[in-house]
C-alpha cells in the first residue's frame, strides 16, 4: 500500500490490517499471521506442499487487497485462454 | 555509572548517561546546523537517551510499531566478497531472493546485476528481464529491479562524455558543465530504455540506489528519468535512495523542476522526488566515524525527522554501515543497529528501513 497509493505506514497497517480482518498488533503476530497466511493463500515462509507460493500467490493478494500487481498482469497476458 | 556504547568506526567504548545526553545535543545542533532541521524536544532528548542508555544488547519497537523493509544490493549481499560486505555464498539469484523472503524477512526485495549500475545492465537487459519473469514466478514480494545510476560510468575514461573532474582542474568550467548535462540527458534515456522492459518483463518496479553519487547532474539526470518512467507506467513502484545526505555541486547550477539541485538535504531532494514520481524516498545521513553513536544518531535523527515532516510520500531511512547513526564497520554491531533503528521508528517516525 505504500507503493501502490502512497499510504504512510500508519494508514498502510490500518488499511491492510482492515482487509485481512485484524488489528496491527495481530498483523505483525509470527503465530496469528502463520494460520492467516494458510487460510488466504497468500503465501508462507515455511514449505508447505500444495500451499500457493511465486504467481497463484500474489493473485489473491490482488483479490485481498484489490490491487493490480504487474507480475501477476504478465503472467494473465501469457495465457493462452 | 558507566556503560558501553560505540564510536562511529564501530569501537565499543565506554560512557555514560551525561556524556550520551551531551553528545545528543551536539548532534542535533551539527544537523540544525547543516540542514536548518528543527531540534528535537526535550522529551524526545530523553526518550532517544533511553534507547542508548538501555541495558539490553538488542532492542526492538513496541508491539504495533513495527515498520516494513526494503533494501539495495538485491541477492548479491548473501554471495559476493567483502568488498562490498557479502557472505561469500555462492548461490543462483533465484535462491538468495528466496532465502531473503522467507527467511530473512524481507517486506521487498529485487533482481539486480553484479555490475549494480544502470550503464551496465543495457547491453544485458534480455537476460535480465528473463531472469526476471522466473523469480517473479516463485517469489511473493514486491519484487522490483535495482541499480544505481552511478553517473560516473559515463564519464572519460569508462563512457563516452568529458569526465567533469578532468576539465576543471584545467579550468575548463564551461566545459565540465556542458559534459555533465550531456551525461544527465543520456542516463535519463538509459533509465527510460531499461525500465519500459523491467516493466514490461512484469517487474513491480525499479530501486534506484545510491542516487546522486556523481553528484546534481547524475541527481537530475535521475529524475528525469523517473519522470518519464512515471509517465510510461504510472502503477510501477518507484524507489529512491540517494547515496549522501546532500547533493554534490559537481556542476553547480543544473536544475530540476527550476530548483538548483546542488547542496540539496533530504527534506529538499524529497520534494523533488515526489514531483518527479517516486513512491518512496530513501533519505541518507552520513556517519562521522570520530564521533560516537548518540552524536551519529541524534544527528541521523534530525534530519530523517525533517525530511519525514516534509514529505507526502513514506520514506524509508537508509540505514547500514555508515548512514542513519549505525557504525562504518563491514559488520554493524546488533547493539547499534537495533537502537538506531529503535529510534529512527519511534522518534523520526519513518515509515520503512
Amino acid at each position: 500500500m505504500e507503493f501502490a497509493k502512497n499510504m504512510k505506514i500508519d494508514k498502510a497497517k490500518e488499511a491492510v490490517s482492515k482487509k485481512l480482518g485484524v488489528d496491527k498488533y495481530e498483523m505483525a503476530d509470527e503465530t496469528v499471521m502463520r494460520e492467516l497466511r494458510e487460510e488466504l493463500g497468500i503465501g508462507l515462509v515455511t514449505g508447505m506442499p500444495g500451499a500457493p507460493f511465486g504467481v497463484p500467490a500474489k493473485m489473491n493478494i490482488e483479490g485481498l487487497l484489490g490491487l493490480k500487481i504487474n507480475s501477476c498482469e504478465h503472467f494473465r497476458n501469457m495465457l493462452k485462454r | 555509572m558507566v556503560m558501553f556504547t560505540r564510536m562511529g568506526d564501530g569501537r565499543r567504548v565506554e560512557t555514560t548517561r551525561k556524556q550520551v545526553i551531551d553528545d545528543i545535543y551536539l548532534g542535533m545542533s551539527h544537523a540544525a546546523e547543516c540542514s536548518e532541521a528543527k531540534p528535537l524536544s526535550g522529551d524526545e532528548v530523553d526518550h532517544l537517551a533511553d534507547i542508548l542508555c538501555s541495558e539490553g544488547k538488542v532492542l526492538g519497537v513496541a508491539p504495533g510499531n513495527e515498520v516494513v523493509l526494503t533494501e539495495d544490493g538485491g541477492p548479491y549481499k548473501l554471495m559476493i566478497d567483502s568488498g562490498s560486505s557479502g557472505n561469500g555464498i555462492d548461490m543462483s539469484r533465484t535462491e538468495s531472493i528466496m532465502v531473503h523472503e522467507r527467511a530473512l524477512g524481507m517486506d521487498s526485495f529485487q533482481l539486480a546485476h553484479i555490475d549494480y549500475s544502470i550503464k551496465a545492465v543495457k547491453p544485458i537487459i534480455s537476460y535480465e528481464m528473463m531472469v526476471l519473469e522466473k523469480v517473479q514466478a516463485m517469489t511473493i514480494v514486491p519484487l522490483f529491479y535495482g541499480a544505481m545510476p552511478n553517473m560516473g560510468l559515463y564519464y572519460k575514461p569508462d563512457g563516452p562524455f568529458g569526465n567533469p573532474a578532468d576539465l576543471m582542474r584545467e579550468f575548463k568550467i564551461e566545459e565540465a558543465q556542458h559534459e555533465a548535462e550531456a551525461a544527465s540527458d543520456a542516463i535519463a534515456q538509459d533509465i527510460e530504455f531499461i525500465t519500459d522492459r523491467i516493466m514490461a518483463a512484469g517487474g513491480e518496479g525499479f530501486n534506484f540506489d545510491t542516487t546522486a553519487s556523481a553528484g546534481d547532474a547524475d541527481f537530475a539526470g535521475t529524475l528525469k528519468g523517473i519522470e518519464k518512467m512515471r509517465k510510461s507506467h504510472p502503477d510501477s513502484y518507484i524507489v529512491m535512495g540517494m547515496s549522501a545526505e546532500n547533493v554534490l555541486g559537481i556542476h553547480g547550477e543544473i536544475e530540476y523542476d527550476g530548483k538548483v539541485v546542488a547542496g540539496l538535504y533530504p527534506h529538499e531532494q524529497v520534494k523533488l522526488a515526489e514531483k518527479a514520481g517516486v513512491n518512496v524516498f530513501g533519505p541518507v545521513v552520513n556517519t562521522n566515524t570520530s564521533k560516537s553513536l548518540a552524536w551519529n544518531l541524534a544527528r541521523a535523527i534530525t534530519i530523517v525527522k525533517q525530511c519525514e515532516t516534509a514529505s507526502k510520500i513514506p520514506c524509508h531511512v537508509n540505514m547500514g554501515m555508515g548512514v542513519g547513526g549505525i557504525p562504518m564497520s563491514e559488520t554493524p554491531p546488533i547493539d547499534a543497529v537495533s537502537r538506531c533503528s529503535k529510534a529512527m521508528v519511534e522518534i523520526a517516525h519513518v515509515d520503512g528501513i
